[in-house]
């Protein structure tokens, strides 16, 4: 193996030319093992190390080596080492960030045999807690002409405006409009049924707006009005789960808007991820 | 440690005088000397003790009595502030108001029972020094029969963390700059935000519609580190530690300006404590750590022969520092990336109004719930271009990292809960309501509280044993960590009677806060941004609890006017072009109101002339668009290039031997051009509009000026170093020039 390495660095520096040590001065030379695949991770690993003037890496798939070439009055191993692990590549020194290795493409996902074995499972509870509230959203929609099932649909609307999709709001928007239409007034309380007179008629022409909407802005702004529509409603008709009733202060430069979530985080559908945890609970209720 | 000139034969000297069993006093001597540091890569004075920066941790146990003697073996004077500790005023640590500077070459003792436990620090409270390594962690540790003792809390592994930051500027220097609005921190940092940068990023309107608004570029910081640091050193590992560990951090951040965030690689982030107070221990994936403040964190080493990397980012992402926990090969953390100033530059527009006030939210915005910086972080909003890509290589994969990246738990102010119930006793107490507002200028960098800088008020005279009840809203463009002296406060946070306890509190942009506390500790009490830029720019007042009379202070009046001059220094500006047609310059003193100015413009001939006009005035109002001025011009000329003499209002203007005395005012007006009206005492009257300083790139700046006296001028300054740039201007007296700016 000794020799392999030697032959190889030996090699990497016959071969990448001479101008090595015209831009390397002070030059230290050494080998480390370094995770990759192919010629992808070879182009990665080496942009990664190399610095003019600096270091100059070489990595050879086969030994899955690096051999680096620096000036050992400017940088040292370490440095560069961490770059290479940076750019997503686990080495004799460091391991890459889980969210870099990640993002890697799929032909360089090497495997990861330099990580140590854990003995510790990282927040594997909050995943179960996830698939959990799936479970119940799912069990939600197996009801209909209810008011609960405009609600549902409402969520999945407001879903769509957080993760700023158009496209599926629209579509949101439509079943939602369905869903009114179908809406049986005989399951609704007394004083709900009044409510929902009163209202059917905007909650209606909203929706529709928000389906004629080409824009995600103009839908925002539909969605605002249409939320505070609701409100009364859920208020009068209860869900079987609570309802937090939140507000964003700064939707519409500071005046202000409100949704409607069945979650207390806040996750807000009026500038999605640019501000996605800001808002605050007005109300929750049960 | 990177640290020289250490011959010191008396280190860290620990003697106990335990006669008593449960009193007993532990004693540290400090030694503190000028010393060489390397952090940002040259040779730089600071100042360390014992040898250390940061200097030596202290640690006590609650009912000690903690002595700490000061050999002050510097050429300055100097002081150590106990950051968090209740005791007596006299030994709080401040000149000129719980004490008198300790004189160089003299040694001085500090003395005070410990009467609580928890994570603490300690620094100067002398100019500057804090900036330069004078900052160190002070542990007070629980008795074992306490019985607020919490198991896996109080019993496990327990690391001392110090936060700070280094820059190889003098911290005086970075005063001036911040002042004279050198924007080189800025080049530095690539945070310009020039016309050209705005235009690239399709945000040319944004950056027209903030100048529109009289905003100079937006930062989370105005400083530029070349490193930041913990425990003195940018990279560092614990191998103490294996797997399966649970760690304690007692965090402090002793920089004099940066806010962290911190990330760790092996998993959750348990905070169990803050600004020495327990807290319910809670689980997040990140945090910002408030100059000044104190966080206990707890964390897992998850896998065997692995270090897991703690990050304190900078909150500009300038720069980093790590500290790896375990044994073993390194796992990092995935590094914060590049902020997007344009999108905070839209937000601030829109929270800005045109008066220079932000929209008050009322009590919508407090407790750090609303990062409105979070527009600028791409980790939040996605990396658009990179998310795009890999999005069509690898769609499902791409789509559960995008969910992780928006599901992570940021701690915030709410989020904290007292142990025990905190609720004060107000049967037999009177409650006191004050109100503050943090009001700042950016532009010329006078910070206040109701537009007050500490040299313009008096001490708040507060009875003995009163409950003070305080809203602060912060009406500034900038975060401010609100610090008080000898108390911890309630944070009012919704968590009712278990709202913590804290003696230091973030208030962001636009944020209203509430704290409270009973003041039953008599003397002057210090409460101030403890961003050290701001505090000396006048951030600052002082809670005079009852008669305290201070044996080390025998004239209190005397001392404090010392303590208002020190926080509203003058500051000094001068430049000059020496350009091939004339020099080019002007030079200033300044303080939070007043200015006094001089401009001039010499030729190198009698046809070019010699021009001198001298303006002092004063600031008006909060924003200080507003400066009337009398003013002193002279000049000399023989007629040649330029040679109308009549104004636009048909005036006959003398130029070539003119002496006069003018009334004048300059208002900034919209798009930050200064409108100036002078009238002379022979009743000739001058108008002109005038803008310096126009980011074109990020080196580039352009500027310009037109007047009723037909006389016009452009120009165009590449900027090459804090003190150095190329100038090309023409000018209607001289001509066209090409020379050195140079500026101090």
């Amino acid at each position: 193996m000794k020799t392999i390495i030697f032959w190889i660095s030996i090699c990497s520096i016959l071969t990448t030319t001479n101008n090595i040590y015209a831009q390397v001065k002070n030059a230290k030379t050494e080998t480390f093992h370094v995770n990759g695949n192919c010629d992808m991770c070879k182009a990665t690993i080496e942009k990664a190390g190399n610095k003019k003037k600096e270091a100059q890496v070489t990595w050879d798939a086969s030994s899955q080596s690096a051999s680096i070439v620096y000036d050992a009055e400017k940088t040292n191993s370490d440095a560069i080492l961490k770059r290479i692990a940076l750019a997503g590549y686990d080495n004799e020194k460091y391991l890459a960030p889980d969210e870099t290795y990640t993002q890697l493409h799929g032909c360089c996902k090497y495997e990861r045999t330099l990580k140590g074995k854990e003995i510790v499972a990282v927040s594997s509870h909050q995943t179960h807690e996830k698939e959990h509230q799936h479970h119940s959203k799912d069990e939600k929609k197996v009801e209909s002409h209810t008011f609960q099932t405009v609600m549902v649909t409402y969520f999945s609307l407001k879903d769509a405006l957080v993760s700023s999709d158009s496209k599926v709001a629209t579509s949101q928007a439509k079943s939602l409009l369905q869903a009114i239409e179908s809406l049986k007034m005989e399951t609704l309380s007394t004083n709900a049924h009044q409510i929902w007179m009163d209202q059917v008629k905007e909650i209606t022409a909203l929706t529709n707006n928000i389906v004629n909407s080409s824009n995600i802005a103009d839908q925002r702004k539909h969605f605002a009005a249409l939320s505070t529509k609701l409100y009364p409603m859920v208020k009068a008709s209860p869900l079987a789960s609570p309802v937090y009733y939140q507000n964003c202060p700064m939707f519409e430069n500071g005046k202000g808007a409100n949704w409607l979530s069945l979650n207390e985080e806040i996750k807000n559908p009026f500038y999605g991820s640019k501000m996605m945890t800001c808002g605050s609970v007005k109300e929750k209720i049960n | 440690m990177l640290l020289k000139k250490v011959n010191i034969t008396l280190l860290l000297l620990l003697c106990l005088l335990g006669t008593v069993q449960a009193q007993r006093t532990v004693t540290y001597h400090l030694y503190l000397q000028d010393t060489v540091v390397t952090y940002g890569g040259i040779q730089k004075r600071a100042i360390a003790a014992n040898g250390q920066i940061p200097l030596p941790t202290l640690t006590f146990t609650e009912g000690d009595t903690a002595e700490i003697i000061v050999h002050n073996q510097l050429k300055e004077s100097s002081s150590l502030h106990w950051h968090g500790v209740w005791l007596p005023n006299k030994e709080d640590g401040v000149p000129f108001l719980t004490q008198m500077p300790i004189p160089p070459g003299s040694t001085y003792t500090y003395r005070f029972p410990v009467i609580q436990n928890g994570t603490y620090w300690y620094h100067s409270h002398s100019g500057l020094q804090e900036q330069v390594g004078m900052y160190g962690s002070m542990v007070f540790n629980k008795r074992k029969d306490d019985s607020t003792f919490r198991k896996g809390i109080d019993d496990i592994p327990t690391v001392s963390v110090m936060l700070s930051e280094w820059t190889n500027t003098k911290p005086e220097v970075v005063q001036r700059m911040l002042h004279t609005g050198n924007d080189w921190p800025g080049i530095k940092k690539n945070t310009v935000q020039s016309y050209v940068e705005a235009i690239k990023e399709g945000h040319f309107k944004t950056k027209v519609t903030n100048e529109w608004k009289r905003m100079e570029a937006m930062d989370v910081s105005d400083v530029y580190y070349e490193s930041f640091l913990i425990n003195g050193q940018q990279s560092s590992q614990l191998a103490q530690f294996k797997a399966g560990d649970r760690v304690r951090l007692r965090i402090a951040n002793g920089g004099a300006s940066s806010y962290f965030w911190l990330t760790y690689a092996g998993g959750k982030i348990t905070v169990v404590a803050n600004d020495g107070n327990d807290v319910q221990p809670v689980e997040v994936d990140r945090l910002i750590i408030g100059v000044s403040e104190t966080y206990d964190i707890i964390v897992t080493i998850p896998a065997e022969n692995t270090s897991y990397e703690l990050s304190a980012t900078a909150e500009d992402r300038s720069g980093a520092a790590s500290l790896f926990i375990g044994e073993g090969i390194r796992q990092l953390n995935t590094p914060l990336p590049r902020l997007r100033y344009f999108e905070g530059m839209k937000m601030m527009n829109d929270m800005m109004k045109m008066n220079g006030d932000m929209h008050d939210m009322g009590m919508q915005m407090s407790l750090q719930k609303m990062d409105m910086n979070a527009v600028m972080y791409p980790e939040v909003t996605g990396e658009q271009h990179n998310m795009k890509s890999s999005f069509e290589q690898n769609g499902h994969q791409e789509h559960d990292n995008h969910g992780n990246s928006t599901d992570r738990v940021t701690l915030n102010y709410a989020m904290l809960k007292a142990t025990e119930k905190t609720t004060l006793d107000t049967t037999n107490a009177p409650m006191r309501e004050l109100r503050f507002e943090l009001t700042g200028n950016m532009n010329r960098y006078v910070w206040s509280m109701d537009n007050r800088v500490m040299s313009e008020t008096d001490k708040i005279p507060v009875k003995k044993g009163e409950i003070l009840r305080i809203t602060l809203y912060n009406n500034s463009m900038m975060r401010h960590p609100m610090h008080l002296h000898g108390f911890d406060f309630r944070l009012i946070n919704g968590q009712g009677d278990y709202a913590p306890m804290k003696n230091v509190m973030d208030i962001m942009p636009m944020e209203t806060n509430i704290i409270e506390f009973e003041a039953n500790r008599e003397g002057d009490w210090f409460f101030h941004c403890h961003i050290l830029y701001h505090m000396m720019a006048g951030m600052n007042r002082v809670f005079e609890v009852g008669n305290y009379k201070n044996p080390l202070l025998p004239d209190k009046e005397k001392a404090y006017k010392v303590l208002q001059k020190e926080s509203n220094m003058t500051h000094f500006m001068i430049q000059n072009d020496f350009a091939t047609n004339g020099n080019d310059g002007e030079a200033m003193l300044q303080n939070a109101r007043w200015s006094l100015g001089t401009e001039w413009r010499l030729g190198y001939n009698d046809m070019h002339g010699y021009e001198v006009e001298t303006h002092l005035g004063r600031y008006i109002g909060k924003m200080q668009w507003f400066i009337p001025f009398i003013g002193f011009d002279w000049r000399y000329r023989k007629m040649g290039k330029d040679n109308h003499e009549k104004n636009m209002f048909g005036q006959v203007n003398k130029k070539d031997n003119r002496t006069a005395v003018s009334l004048g005012f300059m208002y900034t007006l919209p798009l930050l051009i200064n409108f100036q009206a002078e009238v002379y005492h022979d009743g000739i009257t001058r108008l002109s509009l005038m803008r310096d300083d126009i980011p074109i790139s990020r080196r580039l700046r352009g500027g310009f000026m037109v007047n009723t006296d037909q006389e016009y001028m452009v120009d165009l300054r590449y900027i090459l170093h804090k003190n150095l740039g190329i100038r090309t201007h023409y000018d209607s007296d001289m001509g066209f020039g090409v020379g050195l700016a140079i500026n101090y």
